[in-house]
C-alpha cells in the first residue's frame, strides 16, 4: 500500500493521549515526551503498515508500549542514573490482604461476591465494560507506586514475572507476593466502589 | 489489617447458609489444605505462575464445590481481562498541553 492511511495531522492529534499514557507509565515527564516523540516518528515511518484493523490509537499505543519498555530496559542498564520511578519500597505495608477475609479455620469472614456480579460476568456490553474499566483505573491509581508499576508491567505489558520484577526494581523472589497483594487490593477496591454504586 | 475491616460496608458477612455449612466443613477442609483461604491463595497465585498438578486438582475440586469461591476465581479472570484491554480506552489528557505542542513541532521538523 503506497498511500498512507492517515495524515501527519491525524497522527499528531493523538499526541496528548499518548503523552498521558506515557506519563502514567514512566513518571518522568521529560522521558515520557521523548518516548512519545519516538513513537510518533516510528509510526509515521511505518505508516504503510497500518492496516486499519485496529483503531489508529490502539496501533499507536502498541508502538508506544514497546518504546516505553525499551526505556525501562535502558534504565536497568544504567544504574548510575537516578531513576525517579524506582520503588522506595516504603510504600508497601507488608500486610497480607487475604488474612482479614478469613476465619481461623480458613472460611470466608466476608462475602467476596457482594456487589461483584458485574465483575465476575466480565461484561461484553461496552457501556458496562467502560464503567468497570473506569473504576479499575481509579483503583490502579490508588495502588502504592511499587505495586502499580509491577502490576502494570505484568498485566498491561504482559511481561513474565521475572522481567516485570526486574524493570519494576523489585527482587524476583518478592514479585509474586507483591503481585498477589496488588491483585487483592484491586479486587477489594473494586468491591468497595461497586458497593458504593449500588 | 485488623478484623474491623470485615465490618466495612463493602465487606458484609457471607450468606447464613455458607456460615452454617462452614461450622462443620471448615476445620476439616483446613486440615486437608483445601479451605476457602487455600483456594483463594491458589486463585491469585495462578495468575503469575502455573500451579503444580496437585495444586490444580485441589483448586478445581474446591472451586466446583464452593459457590463463593467459584465466583471469587471468576473475578480474577475478569480483572485480568479488563486490565489487558485498558489501554484502548485511555483517560482524556489534561487540556492546554504545552508538551504536546513541543512534541508535534519536533515531529514535524523531523519528517518534513
Amino acid at each position: 500500500m503506497d498511500v498512507p492511511s492517515f495524515t501527519l495531522e491525524t497522527l499528531l492529534a493523538e499526541t496528548p493521549v499518548l503523552l498521558a499514557y506515557a506519563r502514567a507509565r514512566l513518571h518522568d515527564h521529560h522521558e515520557a515526551e521523548e518516548a512519545v516523540q519516538d513513537c510518533l516518528l516510528a509510526a509515521w515511518a511505518q505508516r504503510t503498515e497500518f492496516s486499519g484493523r485496529s483503531t489508529l490509537r490502539t496501533w499507536l499505543v502498541g508502538i508506544l508500549r514497546y518504546k516505553l519498555l525499551d526505556r525501562l530496559r535502558a534504565r536497568r542498564r544504567r544504574p548510575d542514573r537516578p531513576d525517579p520511578s524506582r520503588p522506595a519500597f516504603a510504600d508497601d505495608d507488608g500486610v497480607d490482604p487475604l488474612e482479614s477475609c478469613f476465619t481461623a479455620h480458613g472460611a470466608w469472614r466476608i462475602d467476596p461476591t457482594h456487589a461483584m456480579s458485574a465483575l465476575a460476568d466480565c461484561p461484553r456490553d461496552s457501556t458496562l465494560r467502560g464503567e468497570l474499566q473506569g473504576l479499575l483505573r481509579l483503583c490502579l491509581d490508588a495502588l502504592p507506586d511499587t505495586l502499580r508499576r509491577l502490576f502494570s508491567l505484568r498485566e498491561l505489558d504482559q511481561l513474565e514475572t521475572r522481567e516485570a520484577a526486574e524493570l519494576a526494581g523489585v527482587s524476583a523472589s518478592s514479585a509474586p507476593v507483591l503481585l498477589t497483594r496488588a491483585r487483592l487490593r484491586l479486587r477489594d477496591c473494586l468491591q468497595q466502589r461497586l458497593t458504593a454504586d449500588t | 489489617m485488623s478484623s474491623h475491616h470485615s465490618n466495612l460496608p463493602h465487606r458484609p458477612p457471607p450468606p447464613a447458609i455458607y456460615r452454617a455449612i462452614q461450622v462443620v466443613e471448615a476445620p476439616i477442609a483446613n486440615l486437608a489444605g483445601m479451605s476457602c483461604r487455600d483456594f483463594a491463595r491458589l486463585t491469585v497465585t495462578r495468575m503469575d505462575r502455573p500451579l503444580t498438578s496437585t495444586e490444580t486438582l485441589r483448586h478445581r475440586f474446591h472451586g466446583a464445590m464452593c459457590g463463593l469461591c467459584g465466583k471469587f476465581a471468576a473475578q480474577f479472570e475478569s480483572l485480568s481481562e479488563l486490565t489487558r484491554t485498558l489501554e484502548t480506552d485511555i483517560p482524556p489528557p489534561s487540556p492546554a498541553e504545552a508538551a504536546a505542542a513541543r512534541i508535534a513541532a519536533a515531529v514535524r521538523s523531523k519528517v518534513k
